[in-house]
This record gives C-alpha cells, sequence and structure tokens, in this order.
C-alpha cells in the first residue's frame, strides 16, 4: 500500500511532464501559457518526479536494511546449533564452516539436511546439540515478536522452528534426537525461502 | 628433517609442513593442524611463541573471545584447541627422539554413514545402550538409570562412591523382594 502511494504521484508527475513536453515542443501552439507557464510546469513535474523517486529510494532501502538486520538476528540467534551439526559432521581433519556461513548462508541447511540423510552424528554430538537446543529454546521463543516484524508468515515458520528446537531439548534417544534435528533444519530452510 | 633445538611456533609450523610433505605425518592431518595453530596463534604471550613447552594449550583458549571475527564457537575452538595439543605433543616428541617418532595420529570420524538403503545403520542394543549412557550423563551424578525395558528405565539412587559387595548384595535382596513370580503365583493359583 505504501510503496502504492509512492508510485502513483511519480506516475502523474511523469504523465504530466509528458504531456506538457509534447506540449511545448508543438509548434502550431503559441501565446502567453504556451511560451511561458508550459516550461515551468514542465519543470515542476520533473523536480516533483525526482524528489519522490528519491526518497522512494531512500525509504525503500532504509526498509530493506531494518528487514535484514531483523532477518540477521534472527538467523544468528541458532548458529551454535548448527555449529554442533557442523561439527558432528566435520570429516576426519576437515575444516569447520566459518561462522558467517552459519549466521547466514542458506546452503548450509541444505548441506546439513542431505548430511543428515547419509550419516548418524556420534552419541557426544547428540548429547551437545541437545544442550545447546535447551539454551537456544528460551532465546528464540523471546524473538517470536521480531519474526512477527517480518511478516505473519516468517512468524509462523519461526514458531515451527522454536517448536522444534523445544522437541530437540526434550528428546532423550537417538531416534527423536535425530528426528527433530531434521524436523528444525527443514522449518530453517523454509524460513530461509522466505523473502524480507 | 632432523630437530634444531627451537621450540618456537615458526619452527612447529615448519616441522607440520615437512612432515606431511615426507610423509611422517598425514598431509591432511598436517594441514588441519597448521590451520589451528593459524587460529590460535594471536593470542599466544611472546615468551610462549619462543618456547612452546611453557604453553599451556586449555589455558591460551580461555583468552579468547574471538574467532574468526566473530564471537566463540565452543565446538570449533575445542577442535582447534584438540588439534594444537596433538601437534604440540607431536613436535615434543620428535625433538626428543627424532628417530622413534612416531605421530598421535588425527582426528576420529564422528558419524556414522547410515545403510545404503537409508536406514539407521545403528542397532536395537546400541540404541539402548546410548540410551542409558544419555540418561547417565543428563541425570545427577547419584542417580542411576537402569533400562529395564524397552519402554521402561529404573532409576536407583543414593549409591555411595564406596559401594562394598556385601552392600550391593542387600540392595539386591531389596529389589529381589519386589519380584513377582509368575510360576509360584500359578502354582499358588492351584
Amino acid at each position: 500500500m505504501n510503496r502504492l502511494l509512492l508510485v502513483a504521484p511519480m506516475l502523474i508527475f511523469g504523465i504530466c511532464g509528458i504531456g506538457l513536453w509534447m506540449l511545448l515542443i508543438n509548434p502550431d501552439l503559441s501565446g502567453p501559457f504556451h511560451d511561458d507557464l508550459v516550461p515551468e510546469l514542465i519543470s515542476f513535474c520533473i523536480e516533483g518526479f525526482i524528489l519522490i523517486g528519491l526518497l522512494t529510494l531512500i525509504q525503500h532501502s532504509r526498509e530493506q536494511a531494518r528487514r535484514r538486520e531483523l532477518w540477521l538476528s534472527l538467523r544468528g540467534s541458532f548458529r551454535d546449533l548448527l555449529s554442533c551439526l557442523d561439527i558432528a559432521f566435520l570429516e576426519p581433519n576437515g575444516e569447520p564452516a566459518a561462522s558467517r556461513e552459519l549466521e547466514t548462508d542458506p546452503k548450509v541447511i541444505d548441506r546439513m539436511i542431505e548430511q543428515l540423510a547419509k550419516k548418524h552424528p556420534d552419541l557426544d554430538s547428540l548429547i551437545a546439540l541437545r544442550r545447546e537446543g535447551e539454551e537456544t529454546l528460551a532465546l528464540t521463543r523471546d524473538l517470536v515478536a521480531v519474526a512477527a516484524q517480518l511478516s505473519a508468515t516468517h512468524m509462523n515458520w519461526w514458531i515451527a522452528i522454536v517448536d522444534s528446537i523445544r522437541r530437540l531439548s526434550e528428546a532423550r534417544d537417538r531416534e527423536s534426537l535425530e528426528h527433530s534435528a531434521h524436523e528444525m533444519l527443514v522449518n530453517i530452510r523454509e524460513f530461509d525461502r522466505l523473502d524480507y | 628433517m632432523m630437530p634444531d633445538g627451537s621450540y618456537t611456533v615458526d619452527a612447529l609450523l615448519k616441522f607440520l609442513k615437512q612432515a606431511g610433505m615426507e610423509g611422517m605425518i598425514n598431509p591432511a592431518v598436517a594441514r588441519s593442524r597448521r590451520n589451528a595453530i593459524e587460529q590460535l596463534q594471536s593470542e599466544m604471550s611472546d615468551e610462549e611463541r619462543r618456547d612452546l613447552r611453557c604453553l599451556d594449550v586449555d589455558q591460551l583458549a580461555s583468552r579468547f573471545h574471538k574467532l574468526e571475527g566473530s564471537s566463540i564457537r565452543v565446538e570449533a575452538l575445542a577442535l582447534y584447541v584438540e588439534r594444537f595439543k596433538s601437534a604440540l605433543e607431536d613436535f615434543l616428541g620428535w625433538n626428543e627422539h627424532p628417530a622413534s617418532f612416531k605421530t598421535v595420529g588425527g582426528d576420529k570420524a564422528r558419524a556414522v554413514p547410515r545403510r545404503p538403503d537409508g536406514r539407521s545403520a545403528i542397532s536395537q542394543e546400541q540404541a539402548e545402550a546410548e540410551r542409558t549412557s544419555m540418561e547417565i550423563r543428563e541425570a545427577p551424578a547419584a542417580v542411576v538409570p537402569i533400562a529395564l525395558r524397552p519402554d521402561l528405565t529404573v532409576h536407583v539412587a543414593g549409591i555411595p562412591i564406596d559401594l562394598t559387595r556385601s552392600e550391593a548384595e542387600r540392595i539386591a535382596r531389596v529389589v529381589r523382594a519386589y519380584v513377582v513370580d509368575e510360576d509360584a503365583s500359578t502354582e499358588d493359583g492351584k
């Protein structure tokens, strides 16, 4: 709605400016209106078009930056859970993923889902994952309000993520731990797919 | 390659590079250790850099508050610490006895592959043992979980560390008192 309100005046200024320009270049017309007022009106239209366009651009980029910050805050909140999974699936002598990658890169989630389908994490990794789940649960729950600022769909997927983290923290055997970890990853993937 | 009596960080990095190239250490292991040292050496003091024999790797790790420009990831830091320790152990061993040097080895695989059909490769018994192990780690030290049936775990609380055999027998006798002997009850019924 906001965008439409800003685009509509731009359109009006643009169309009026073009119309007036065509009027100005028409050789058949002359008179005080054509010679004095039309050029003034054309410059007014150009100013209006540029000013509104500029404001729209600034407002849009600021809004976009704010939403990205919100998304990063949300996405970074379960970095340690992803870190546990990253270490769990680490090949012998391999390097752990960079922190930045875990915080922002959606490809990490796809890779983890794929690895979870191929391998069982060892017991130590599962216990570390569950403990991390217990610690992260309260934080992610508090962030539901932040997710709601992005959109209702973001909030719904966020609640699904929180719920899967809760199940992870309550799991008492390998099967349920692996299942809830998979569920959490799938929910995060869906959350990542949403535009912000 | 022979030791030159130097115990500096540079000597350690050089040792890992050479050892990897000469096959004394698996090249992948040497590379991962070099990377771990490069990650951790930023917080080392000048004295520690000069003489690694006075370095406490755990203490070094406790000084970190930032890793790769971000807040600490405990798991990653622990991994680097483990690799640094192994590198140090190999380096000190090689410096003392270069002729009989034998590496402590690299990381062990953490994850177990699933079956080719995608089903679980963990047997029922192993899953039970894991469940018990998880409960032991989670429960307070004085509570011992015993996986009695697939869907039932009982907890024995307050067992002293210095439990004697006769005391264990006494506990067993109390538990036996709860047994419902199916054969005996059937005979009584008759």
